[in-house]
């Protein structure tokens, strides 16, 4: 039997290291999110993957490849894809989900845990700032944001 | 008691834990319920390493599911893209599946198995560096049996086609 405690994640402060962990988490979730934003307005378009190829300019194999899962794209190519896909432009805004970290935090105190690897035993600080996607239609004005984590 | 009551009571007893998003701590339109062993390594904080890497990116995979973003899934196990992000493991009939982090690039990822309690409702039993499952057959095995531990008699949650599982999803 072991106790642990966590809590949730906070903002950075002072010189603390970011810890690899956290950054990858922040990076995995903006990814994610941003990914779910080209694949709703490919969705919502009505577009075929070989429109998209076409007006890309590029293979039907890249376009599917590049729409079948989340992965680290570039900025270039996320601005070329939702630009072809609906002439829709990327914009950027950010907030700080973390702001108030200490009245949303849930501390959970877990007992007996059962399995095959130790709880993870990092003790560096956690850290965040939470990047918020949003587009804009050229043609219509309307604003479609991400479904960020509100 | 049904499976609802026996979750219910589970989640009570702290038995089983439900995520919520790190980021806004809201209830999203997906329900992600974790075992304490998963639930212990994908809490903050999380650790300065390359485990500690893989670990954050698994995290946020399970608060992507949560918050309704969109997942290919194969319901055949034995055939489906390399990047599929959520597929049904053999035995099909026992209803199980594998959340499959394939990133970073360079690693094989990680996988948490679980099965679903129902629609958008998803329990995940047990998670593994992909490198470390020799046999995956015993790692489902495993999972099974750890639902059999929490819920008896009660299978997991099953349906026709994949509406009965998930609302927003690709079928690859």
């Amino acid at each position: 039997m072991r106790t642990s405690q966590f809590t949730g994640l906070s903002e950075p402060e002072g010189d603390e290291k970011i810890s690899a962990g956290t950054l990858a988490y922040i990076s995995t979730r903006v990814q994610l999110w941003a990914y779910n934003l080209v694949v709703k307005e490919f969705k919502n378009s009505g577009i075929t993957q070989a429109q998209l190829a076409r007006r890309l300019g590029k293979g039907q194999d890249l376009v599917s490849r590049m729409l079948s899962r989340p992965g680290n794209w570039e900025l270039k190519t996320f601005s070329e894809f939702l630009f072809a896909i609906s002439g829709a432009v990327l914009k950027f805004s950010i907030e700080r989900p973390l702001a108030n970290a200490a009245q949303n935090a849930t501390f959970y105190k877990v007992k007996s845990v059962s399995t095959a690897r130790p709880a993870s035993t990092a003790s560096v600080e956690t850290v965040m700032q939470q990047s918020e996607f949003h587009i804009i239609k050229q043609s219509t004005d309307s604003t479609d944001k991400v479904a960020a984590a509100a | 008691m049904s499976r609802v009551q026996i979750l219910e009571g589970l989640l009570e007893q702290r038995g089983l834990f439900e995520l919520k998003s790190l980021l806004t701590n809201d209830e999203g339109p997906r329900r992600m319920i974790v075992a304490p062993g998963v639930f212990a390594d994908v809490m903050p904080p999380f650790a300065d390493t390359p485990e500690g890497e893989r670990l954050g990116e698994l995290r946020g995979w399970l608060d992507a599911f949560m918050e309704g973003n969109e997942l290919s899934v194969a319901e055949n196990p034995d055939r489906k893209p390399p990047d599929t992000m959520l597929a049904r493991v053999r035995p099909v009939e026992a209803e199980f599946w594998s959340i499959r982090v394939t990133d970073p690039d360079g690693t094989p990822g990680i996988r948490s198995l679980g099965a679903f309690s129902d629609t958008d409702e998803f329990i995940a039993l047990r998670w593994e560096y992909r490198e470390n499952i020799d046999i995956f057959d015993e790692e489902v095995q495993s999972t099974i049996e750890a639902w059999r531990d929490l819920f008896r008699s009660e299978a997991p949650h099953s349906g026709s086609n994949l509406d009965a599982y998930l609302t927003i999803y690709r079928a690859v």
